[in-house]
Protein backbone atom coordinates (compact mmCIF):
# COMPACT_ATOMS: atom_id res chain seq x y z
CA UNK A 1 0.00 0.00 0.00
CA UNK A 2 1.32 3.45 -0.66
CA UNK A 3 0.44 6.72 0.77
CA UNK A 4 -2.11 7.78 -1.41
CA UNK A 5 -3.70 4.69 -0.97
CA UNK A 6 -3.58 4.78 2.84
CA UNK A 7 -4.80 8.14 2.06
CA UNK A 8 -8.38 7.59 0.63
CA UNK A 9 -8.83 4.66 3.33
CA UNK A 10 -8.39 6.50 6.57
CA UNK A 11 -11.60 8.21 6.70
CA UNK A 12 -13.34 5.33 5.96
CA UNK A 13 -11.21 2.89 8.32
CA UNK A 14 -11.78 5.41 10.84
CA UNK A 15 -15.58 5.88 10.53
CA UNK A 16 -15.35 1.87 11.32
CA UNK A 17 -16.03 1.07 7.46
CA UNK A 18 -13.16 -1.10 6.42
CA UNK A 19 -12.86 -5.01 7.16
CA UNK A 20 -10.40 -6.90 8.55
CA UNK A 21 -8.67 -7.46 5.51
CA UNK A 22 -8.74 -3.54 4.10
CA UNK A 23 -8.07 -2.15 7.18
CA UNK A 24 -4.90 -4.86 7.66
CA UNK A 25 -2.98 -3.62 5.26
CA UNK A 26 -3.98 -0.13 6.26
CA UNK A 27 -2.47 -0.73 9.66
CA UNK A 28 0.77 -1.86 8.18
CA UNK A 29 1.34 1.24 6.27
CA UNK A 30 0.47 3.22 9.28
CA UNK A 31 2.84 1.37 11.32
CA UNK A 32 5.86 2.21 8.75
CA UNK A 33 4.42 5.36 7.76
CA UNK A 34 4.95 8.86 10.13
CA UNK A 35 3.33 10.80 7.43
CA UNK A 36 -0.28 8.84 6.91
CA UNK A 37 -0.27 8.58 11.03
CA UNK A 38 -0.03 12.48 10.96
CA UNK A 39 -3.29 12.03 8.37
CA UNK A 40 -4.57 10.01 10.70
CA UNK A 41 -4.43 12.58 13.62
CA UNK A 42 -5.29 14.72 11.36
CA UNK A 43 -8.64 13.46 10.22
CA UNK A 44 -9.48 13.07 14.06
CA UNK A 45 -8.84 16.56 14.77
CA UNK A 46 -11.08 17.43 11.58
CA UNK A 47 -13.99 15.70 13.40
CA UNK A 48 -14.47 16.99 16.38
CA UNK A 49 -15.30 20.41 14.83
CA UNK A 50 -18.81 18.24 14.10
CA UNK A 51 -20.60 18.86 17.60
CA UNK A 52 -24.41 19.67 17.68
CA UNK A 53 -24.42 23.40 19.49
CA UNK A 54 -27.39 22.22 21.57
CA UNK A 55 -30.04 19.23 21.92
CA UNK A 56 -32.74 19.46 19.56
CA UNK A 57 -36.21 20.51 20.89
CA UNK A 58 -39.44 19.52 18.87
CA UNK A 59 -42.34 22.38 19.94
CA UNK A 60 -44.87 20.62 21.73
CA UNK A 61 -47.56 18.95 19.73
CA UNK A 62 -45.96 18.79 16.64
CA UNK A 63 -46.72 15.50 15.95
CA UNK A 64 -50.18 15.79 16.75
CA UNK A 65 -50.34 18.62 14.06
CA UNK A 66 -48.71 17.24 11.47
CA UNK A 67 -50.91 14.20 11.82
CA UNK A 68 -54.00 16.49 12.10
CA UNK A 69 -52.68 18.48 8.92
CA UNK A 70 -52.15 14.79 6.64
CA UNK A 71 -55.59 13.79 7.67
CA UNK A 72 -57.35 16.90 6.88
CA UNK A 73 -56.11 17.09 3.44
CA UNK A 74 -53.19 18.89 4.30
CA UNK A 75 -54.60 22.34 3.53
CA UNK A 76 -54.45 24.46 6.29
CA UNK A 77 -51.70 27.13 6.43
CA UNK A 78 -48.94 24.75 5.18
CA UNK A 79 -46.52 25.32 3.22
CA UNK A 80 -47.24 24.40 -0.30
CA UNK A 81 -45.21 21.81 -1.54
CA UNK A 82 -44.99 21.89 -5.34
CA UNK A 83 -44.84 18.83 -7.47
CA UNK A 84 -41.65 17.44 -8.04
CA UNK A 85 -40.57 19.29 -11.23
CA UNK A 86 -37.62 20.95 -12.71
CA UNK A 87 -38.11 24.87 -11.96
CA UNK A 88 -35.64 27.40 -13.70
CA UNK A 89 -32.30 27.44 -10.98
CA UNK A 90 -32.29 30.97 -9.53
CA UNK A 91 -28.33 31.28 -9.12
CA UNK A 92 -27.39 33.21 -6.01
CA UNK A 93 -25.05 35.51 -5.63
CA UNK A 94 -21.36 35.01 -5.17
CA UNK A 95 -19.55 31.59 -5.45
CA UNK A 96 -22.09 30.99 -8.16
CA UNK A 97 -21.64 32.78 -10.77
CA UNK A 98 -19.36 31.30 -12.93
CA UNK A 99 -21.92 27.81 -12.72
CA UNK A 100 -23.66 27.79 -16.01
CA UNK A 101 -27.09 26.18 -16.57
CA UNK A 102 -26.58 22.91 -15.72
CA UNK A 103 -27.09 24.32 -11.92
CA UNK A 104 -29.89 21.84 -10.71
CA UNK A 105 -29.93 19.10 -12.60
CA UNK A 106 -28.51 16.94 -10.02
CA UNK A 107 -31.29 18.55 -7.62
CA UNK A 108 -33.77 17.32 -10.70
CA UNK A 109 -32.05 14.08 -10.56
CA UNK A 110 -32.17 13.69 -6.59
CA UNK A 111 -35.78 14.49 -6.94
CA UNK A 112 -36.45 12.10 -9.42
CA UNK A 113 -34.84 9.49 -7.36
CA UNK A 114 -37.77 10.73 -4.91
CA UNK A 115 -40.42 10.21 -7.19
CA UNK A 116 -40.18 6.53 -6.89
CA UNK A 117 -38.36 6.51 -3.75
CA UNK A 118 -39.10 3.56 -2.07
CA UNK A 119 -38.18 1.53 -5.37
CA UNK A 120 -35.43 3.41 -6.12
CA UNK A 121 -34.26 2.48 -2.71
CA UNK A 122 -34.76 -0.91 -2.43
CA UNK A 123 -32.85 -1.15 -6.09
CA UNK A 124 -29.88 0.48 -4.72
CA UNK A 125 -29.70 -1.78 -1.79
CA UNK A 126 -28.85 -4.33 -3.50
CA UNK A 127 -24.94 -3.52 -3.74
CA UNK A 128 -23.47 -5.33 -0.99
CA UNK A 129 -20.98 -3.60 1.30
CA UNK A 130 -18.92 -6.92 0.18
CA UNK A 131 -18.22 -4.78 -3.16
CA UNK A 132 -17.63 -1.58 -1.89
CA UNK A 133 -14.26 -1.20 -2.98
CA UNK A 134 -14.38 -3.18 -6.12
CA UNK A 135 -14.11 -0.49 -9.51
CA UNK A 136 -17.04 0.30 -11.08
CA UNK A 137 -19.28 0.33 -7.75
CA UNK A 138 -22.12 1.92 -9.64
CA UNK A 139 -26.01 0.56 -10.33
CA UNK A 140 -25.58 -2.32 -12.87
CA UNK A 141 -28.22 -2.73 -15.18
CA UNK A 142 -30.31 -5.39 -13.46
CA UNK A 143 -30.17 -3.12 -10.43
CA UNK A 144 -32.26 -0.39 -12.54
CA UNK A 145 -35.42 1.03 -11.75
CA UNK A 146 -37.23 1.23 -14.24
CA UNK A 147 -38.95 4.01 -16.51
CA UNK A 148 -38.69 7.75 -14.59
CA UNK A 149 -35.00 6.23 -13.13
CA UNK A 150 -33.32 6.76 -17.18
CA UNK A 151 -32.40 9.78 -16.90
CA UNK A 152 -31.99 9.95 -12.93
CA UNK A 153 -29.11 6.59 -13.82
CA UNK A 154 -27.31 9.08 -16.43
CA UNK A 155 -27.07 12.01 -14.22
CA UNK A 156 -25.52 9.00 -12.04
CA UNK A 157 -23.45 7.65 -14.16
CA UNK A 158 -21.81 10.79 -14.97
CA UNK A 159 -20.98 11.91 -11.60
CA UNK A 160 -19.40 8.47 -10.74
CA UNK A 161 -17.54 8.94 -13.83
CA UNK A 162 -16.35 11.76 -12.60
CA UNK A 163 -15.60 10.76 -8.99
CA UNK A 164 -14.02 7.53 -9.53
CA UNK A 165 -11.76 9.44 -11.82
CA UNK A 166 -10.88 11.41 -8.93
CA UNK A 167 -9.63 8.63 -6.79
CA UNK A 168 -6.91 6.96 -8.21
CA UNK A 169 -5.35 3.24 -7.19
CA UNK A 170 -9.25 2.10 -6.13
CA UNK B 1 -33.51 -0.21 15.21
CA UNK B 2 -33.98 -4.08 13.53
CA UNK B 3 -36.58 -4.10 16.41
CA UNK B 4 -38.69 -1.03 15.34
CA UNK B 5 -38.57 -2.63 11.98
CA UNK B 6 -41.46 -4.20 11.93
CA UNK B 7 -42.95 -1.89 14.22
CA UNK B 8 -42.67 0.85 11.76
CA UNK B 9 -44.04 -1.45 9.23
CA UNK B 10 -47.10 -2.12 11.43
CA UNK B 11 -47.84 1.99 11.97
CA UNK B 12 -47.34 2.60 8.13
CA UNK B 13 -50.09 0.12 7.78
CA UNK B 14 -52.24 0.92 9.89
CA UNK B 15 -51.78 4.70 9.02
CA UNK B 16 -52.31 3.97 5.48
CA UNK B 17 -55.40 2.05 6.89
CA UNK B 18 -56.83 5.35 7.93
CA UNK B 19 -55.50 5.43 11.74
CA UNK B 20 -54.43 8.95 12.20
CA UNK B 21 -52.98 7.97 15.40
CA UNK B 22 -50.53 5.63 14.07
CA UNK B 23 -49.36 8.09 11.99
CA UNK B 24 -48.68 10.53 15.08
CA UNK B 25 -47.02 7.94 16.83
CA UNK B 26 -44.84 7.44 13.88
CA UNK B 27 -44.07 11.31 13.27
CA UNK B 28 -43.01 11.03 17.18
CA UNK B 29 -40.96 8.25 16.79
CA UNK B 30 -38.73 10.49 13.95
CA UNK B 31 -39.28 13.95 14.27
CA UNK B 32 -36.24 14.81 16.61
CA UNK B 33 -33.87 13.09 14.66
CA UNK B 34 -36.07 14.88 11.31
CA UNK B 35 -35.08 17.96 13.37
CA UNK B 36 -31.70 17.20 13.85
CA UNK B 37 -31.29 16.91 10.30
CA UNK B 38 -32.51 19.59 8.98
CA UNK B 39 -31.05 22.06 11.18
CA UNK B 40 -27.99 22.01 9.60
CA UNK B 41 -30.13 23.34 6.36
CA UNK B 42 -32.36 25.90 7.95
CA UNK B 43 -31.73 27.96 11.20
CA UNK B 44 -34.64 29.88 11.68
CA UNK B 45 -36.66 27.93 14.38
CA UNK B 46 -40.22 28.59 12.75
CA UNK B 47 -38.25 27.53 9.23
CA UNK B 48 -37.36 24.83 10.35
CA UNK B 49 -40.36 23.47 11.73
CA UNK B 50 -42.09 24.08 8.47
CA UNK B 51 -39.56 21.89 6.84
CA UNK B 52 -40.10 19.29 9.55
CA UNK B 53 -43.81 19.66 9.06
CA UNK B 54 -43.46 19.49 5.10
CA UNK B 55 -41.19 16.41 5.44
CA UNK B 56 -43.91 14.19 7.26
CA UNK B 57 -46.35 15.38 5.20
CA UNK B 58 -44.91 14.30 2.12
CA UNK B 59 -44.11 11.20 3.76
CA UNK B 60 -47.50 10.30 4.71
CA UNK B 61 -48.65 11.67 0.80
CA UNK B 62 -45.80 8.53 -0.34
CA UNK B 63 -46.52 5.75 2.37
CA UNK B 64 -48.10 3.72 0.37
CA UNK B 65 -44.55 3.65 -1.55
CA UNK B 66 -43.36 3.14 1.39
CA UNK B 67 -42.32 -0.94 1.54
CA UNK B 68 -40.98 -1.54 4.47
CA UNK B 69 -37.21 -2.70 2.51
CA UNK B 70 -35.47 0.13 3.78
CA UNK B 71 -35.24 1.07 7.12
CA UNK B 72 -38.10 4.12 7.41
CA UNK B 73 -35.38 6.67 8.96
CA UNK B 74 -33.62 6.18 5.81
CA UNK B 75 -36.44 6.43 3.77
CA UNK B 76 -37.71 9.26 5.79
CA UNK B 77 -34.15 11.11 6.02
CA UNK B 78 -34.21 10.81 2.12
CA UNK B 79 -37.63 12.84 2.07
CA UNK B 80 -36.06 15.36 4.60
CA UNK B 81 -32.84 15.97 2.60
CA UNK B 82 -34.67 16.56 -0.41
CA UNK B 83 -37.06 19.22 1.23
CA UNK B 84 -34.61 20.81 2.50
CA UNK B 85 -32.56 21.03 -0.70
CA UNK B 86 -35.52 22.09 -2.39
CA UNK B 87 -36.06 24.74 0.14
CA UNK B 88 -32.87 26.00 -0.34
CA UNK B 89 -33.01 26.33 -4.22
CA UNK B 90 -36.71 28.20 -3.73
CA UNK B 91 -34.56 30.31 -1.31
CA UNK B 92 -32.24 31.38 -3.93
CA UNK B 93 -29.61 29.94 -2.09
CA UNK B 94 -26.94 28.41 -4.90
CA UNK B 95 -27.50 24.87 -3.47
CA UNK B 96 -27.00 22.17 -5.81
CA UNK B 97 -23.45 21.60 -7.35
CA UNK B 98 -24.29 20.17 -10.68
CA UNK B 99 -22.54 16.86 -12.20
CA UNK B 100 -20.38 19.03 -14.47
CA UNK B 101 -19.54 21.59 -12.04
CA UNK B 102 -15.62 21.97 -12.03
CA UNK B 103 -15.93 22.94 -8.27
CA UNK B 104 -16.89 19.19 -7.96
CA UNK B 105 -15.22 17.60 -10.26
CA UNK B 106 -12.39 19.16 -9.20
CA UNK B 107 -9.30 16.68 -8.41
CA UNK B 108 -9.60 16.01 -4.72
CA UNK B 109 -6.54 18.06 -3.66
CA UNK B 110 -4.82 17.53 -0.34
CA UNK B 111 -5.25 20.80 0.88
CA UNK B 112 -2.44 22.83 2.39
CA UNK B 113 -1.93 23.05 6.23
CA UNK B 114 -4.39 21.23 8.90
CA UNK B 115 -6.35 22.37 10.88
CA UNK B 116 -6.60 21.56 14.20
CA UNK B 117 -8.96 20.81 16.79
CA UNK B 118 -11.14 22.51 18.62
CA UNK B 119 -8.65 24.13 21.31
CA UNK B 120 -10.57 23.11 25.10
CA UNK B 121 -11.01 26.85 25.81
CA UNK B 122 -13.30 27.16 22.80
CA UNK B 123 -17.04 27.02 23.70
CA UNK B 124 -19.06 24.32 22.54
CA UNK B 125 -21.37 26.58 20.81
CA UNK B 126 -18.68 28.41 18.98
CA UNK B 127 -17.38 24.94 17.71
CA UNK B 128 -19.96 24.38 16.39
CA UNK B 129 -21.11 27.93 14.83
CA UNK B 130 -17.66 27.61 13.03
CA UNK B 131 -18.42 23.91 11.46
CA UNK B 132 -21.70 25.20 10.49
CA UNK B 133 -20.26 28.15 8.88
CA UNK B 134 -17.82 26.06 6.88
CA UNK B 135 -20.40 23.84 6.01
CA UNK B 136 -22.58 26.21 4.14
CA UNK B 137 -19.65 27.16 1.73
CA UNK B 138 -19.55 23.72 0.71
CA UNK B 139 -22.05 22.62 -2.91
CA UNK B 140 -24.28 20.95 -1.10
CA UNK B 141 -23.70 17.47 -2.47
CA UNK B 142 -20.50 17.47 -0.07
CA UNK B 143 -22.60 19.03 2.96
CA UNK B 144 -24.94 16.49 2.49
CA UNK B 145 -22.59 13.40 2.93
CA UNK B 146 -20.82 15.44 6.18
CA UNK B 147 -24.41 16.44 7.41
CA UNK B 148 -25.43 12.45 7.18
CA UNK B 149 -21.85 10.70 8.20
CA UNK B 150 -20.52 13.04 10.92
CA UNK B 151 -23.66 14.55 12.80
CA UNK B 152 -26.22 11.78 12.37
CA UNK B 153 -23.76 9.23 12.37
CA UNK B 154 -25.27 7.05 9.40
CA UNK B 155 -23.21 4.43 8.10
CA UNK B 156 -22.22 5.03 4.21
CA UNK B 157 -24.45 2.26 3.58
CA UNK B 158 -27.54 3.78 4.49
CA UNK B 159 -26.09 7.24 2.69
CA UNK B 160 -25.53 5.65 -0.09
CA UNK B 161 -29.28 4.25 0.00
CA UNK B 162 -30.68 7.63 1.12
CA UNK B 163 -29.32 9.58 -1.36
CA UNK B 164 -29.27 6.55 -4.72
CA UNK B 165 -25.67 6.53 -4.97
CA UNK B 166 -22.71 3.61 -4.42
CA UNK B 167 -20.97 3.21 -1.42
CA UNK B 168 -18.05 4.39 -3.50
CA UNK B 169 -19.31 7.43 -4.23
CA UNK B 170 -20.03 8.28 -0.51
CA UNK B 171 -16.72 7.50 0.01
CA UNK B 172 -14.81 9.57 -2.93
CA UNK B 173 -17.43 12.25 -1.83
CA UNK B 174 -16.50 12.34 1.98
CA UNK B 175 -13.08 12.22 0.81
CA UNK B 176 -13.67 15.64 -1.39
CA UNK B 177 -16.40 16.95 1.64
CA UNK B 178 -13.93 16.81 4.32
CA UNK B 179 -11.21 18.53 2.45
CA UNK B 180 -13.26 21.19 1.12
CA UNK B 181 -14.66 21.84 4.84
CA UNK B 182 -11.11 21.81 6.08
CA UNK B 183 -10.39 24.15 3.38
CA UNK B 184 -13.56 26.23 4.03
CA UNK B 185 -12.36 26.30 7.95
CA UNK B 186 -8.94 27.93 7.59
CA UNK B 187 -10.19 30.20 5.11
CA UNK B 188 -12.97 31.13 7.82
CA UNK B 189 -10.74 31.12 10.59
CA UNK B 190 -6.92 30.65 9.80
CA UNK B 191 -6.11 31.02 13.09
CA UNK B 192 -7.68 27.67 13.96
CA UNK B 193 -4.66 26.12 11.52
CA UNK B 194 -2.86 23.53 13.09
CA UNK B 195 1.16 24.29 13.41
CA UNK B 196 3.45 22.53 10.80
CA UNK B 197 5.63 21.19 13.96
CA UNK B 198 2.77 20.64 16.16
CA UNK B 199 2.47 16.68 16.81
ZN1 LIG C 1 2.09 6.83 4.03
Amino acid sequence: MNCNQATTLIGPYLDGELNEAQAGPLRRHLLACAGCRTGVQSHKDLQRWFVEAEPVVVPAGFAARVAQAAFAGESRALPTVPALQPTPFVVAAGRAEDRPRAEGRLLRFVLGLTSVAAAATIMVVLSTRDNRLSEGAGLRADERPRLTMDQAVEELEALQRAEGAGIAGR
Amino acid sequence: MEQEAASDAALVSETLAGNQASFQLLVERYETRVFALLRHYVKNASELEDLAQETFLKAYRRLDGFEGHSSFYTWIYRIGVNTALDHLKKRGRSPIASTDDPEVLAEPTQVEGRIAAPHAALERAEVARVAQAALEQLPEIFRTVLVLREYEELAYQDIADMLGISIGTVESRLFRARARFKQAVLELHPEYGADADED
